[in-house]
């Protein structure tokens, strides 16, 4: 029987905020989910190298592979691995036979909430770049054998800043349909992406077709003039903001009413 | 310590509004005070689970208020979690060794106690060594068991406890329940197996169709009621608040009057039975020696 005393927390419970809770609840998740983490992470790591190490066995000439350059393709998986990562991310307050444990660990529910949003949205953003670094390493390795010049990945380039900017837009609606979604939550709030994307669409053509109907015959309005363009762009920006504030505070707020499933 | 102000609740169903789904609970009041062990017992379905479910903070009430220690449980406050701990009769454990699992989550208790879990632990057999997956039914609930109690928290609801314990454990079990510290702490069993608690168990509460039908302690029972095996024909049958026949005659509740009669402890199952059948009589004798 192991006898070794167990470090407890001393700080006061009343606290509203709690480094230590936030770590313990990062390590909550972290160890709930350890598991398909680290295969996710084998299969992002060896895929690229086992198919680098078929093309050098099986292709005659592997320089015109190597030539591809990969940069969109790992900001690609970096974004599709993130929204899946955090659609199962409360995958046990969904089960009646785990969801107990978790809803009632001495936390608050908005310190296991933006704990959850930390370690699928900062935190893993940090780790895959650095995952993406370390790989554009080995692939150069494998480039410099035949000769093929090759860029390290820069995470500080506009590209991948905008890409995080965009993983962290939809990160927030897939981390609301991981609480408000009971099973197939990914799938859920793609369709729900899908949904509101089309229902953009339709809205700006309905807008354009009545703004034409409304306007006269003569009156042309130059969408590419500066005035316009700055306009769209702050309009753009706003609505992305608002969607990003309002699906993260909607998921905080749905978790704190969530109850035990019967 | 934990007070339920009327509250009402029901589970969600999908009717098309055309029925109307009666409530589980209406107007359910419960206290629950320090230093006592209760037991709470109601046929499959009475919302014992639910009530539970309820007092962890776990389910919320349409209205009403449940509120431990001045904190509304609906807040799930730090605060009212650390104090409070839950053991559900289903329920699935990580994928983990003991010791891993002990190390990621007793800090999370304020005054969890190492020493007291490796006392109940060792009391229960417990391996620490294996995947918690990897333990019975039994197993599981017994390490849970003896980590609801070393985590020093004031109100700890068990919802049948017993299940899946082996004989030896039952009796290890009420071992633990009457070593743990009770000052200032206190348990609410939820059970079908009266037998196995009856002695541990200091006041009852039994829930019928969502409501509370009894909500006595022990001592006031035992002052109040006699229980007795009668012979066919006693004259103190007609008297009874409630009778069972049994093999050579009858079992039976009656009042004590205000004296001092011989009779056998409480019998928690003729009890439940005479709660469920003659809760109004029974009530109006409890109420009767208490004024």
């Amino acid at each position: 029987m192991n006898t070794t005393t167990t470090k407890s927390a001393t700080e006061p419970n009343r606290s509203l905020f709690s480094i230590r809770r936030i770590l313990l609840m990062l390590r909550h998740y972290a160890l709930l989910h350890r598991t398909s983490w680290l295969i996710g992470l084998l299969v992002i790591v060896l895929v690229p190298i086992t198919i680098m190490l078929l093309i050098i066995i099986f292709v005659s000439d592997p320089s015109v592979f190597m030539n591809n350059q990969s940069k969109s393709g790992w900001l690609t998986i970096y974004t599709i691995a993130g929204l899946l990562l955090t659609s199962n991310l409360f995958i046990d307050i969904h089960k009646p036979g785990q969801s107990w444990f978790t809803l009632t660990l001495p936390a608050s529910p908005g310190k296991k909430y933006w704990s959850a949003w930390l370690i699928s949205g900062p935190i893993y953003t940090i780790v895959a770049m650095l995952v993406i670094f370390g790989l554009s390493i080995i692939t150069g390795l494998f480039r410099t054998v035949f000769d093929v010049s090759f860029t390290l990945f820069n995470p500080f380039t506009s590209e991948v800043m905008r890409q995080i900017m965009i993983y962290h837009i939809f990160h927030a609606l897939f981390l609301w349909g991981a609480v408000w979604w009971n099973k197939l939550s990914f799938l859920y709030s793609l369709l729900l992406v899908v949904a509101i994307l089309a229902s953009g669409v339709l809205l700006i053509f309905l807008s354009v077709q009545a703004i034409e109907f409304i306007l006269p015959d003569n009156y042309l309005i130059d969408l590419g003039s500066p005035f316009y363009e700055s306009g769209l762009r702050i309009a753009t920006s706003l609505l992305w903001l608002f969607s990003w504030l309002f699906f993260l505070f909607w998921g905080a707020d749905c978790y704190a009413r969530k109850e035990r499933l019967s | 310590m934990l007070h339920i102000n009327s509250i009402n609740f029901g589970f969600p169903v999908l009717n098309l509004g055309l029925f109307k789904k009666p409530l589980l609970f209406e107007n359910l009041s419960v206290n629950i005070e320090q230093n006592k062990v209760y037991g709470l017992f109601g046929l499959n379905g009475a919302g014992k689970t639910t009530l539970l479910n309820l007092m962890a903070g776990l389910l919320f009430p349409k209205s009403g208020s449940c509120v431990f220690k001045g904190v509304s449980l609906q807040e799930r406050a730090p605060s009212s979690l650390d104090d409070l701990f839950f053991v559900p009769d289903q329920f699935d454990l990580m994928a983990v060794r003991g010791n891993d699992f002990l190390n990621q989550y007793a800090p999370f208790y304020s005054r969890f106690s190492r020493e007291e879990f490796d006392r109940i632990a060792g009391l229960f057999d417990l391996s620490l060594e294996e995947k918690l997956t990897h333990l019975s039914y039994g197993q599981k609930k017994k390490f849970l068991i003896a980590f609801a109690f070393a985590t020093g928290a004031s109100l700890l609801l068990l919802d049948e406890p017993t299940n899946g314990l082996d004989i030896p454990s039952k009796s290890q079990f009420r071992k633990v329940l009457a070593s743990a510290d009770l000052v200032n702490r206190s348990v609410i069993i939820s059970t079908h197996q009266v037998r196995d608690l009856a002695q541990s168990i200091d006041h009852t509460l039994i829930l019928d169709k969502g409501n509370i039908v009894l909500d006595s302690s022990i001592s006031t029972l035992s002052e109040s009621l006699a229980f007795k095996t009668l012979p066919d024909s006693h004259p103190d049958l007609t008297k009874c608040i409630y009778s069972e026949q049994v093999l050579g005659g009858y079992k039976a509740i009656t009042t004590k009057n205000g004296h001092a009669d011989m009779s056998d402890p409480v019998d928690l199952e003729l009890l439940f039975n005479a709660a469920i059948n003659e809760q109004v009589k029974l009530n109006e004798a409890i109420l009767e020696v208490q004024v």
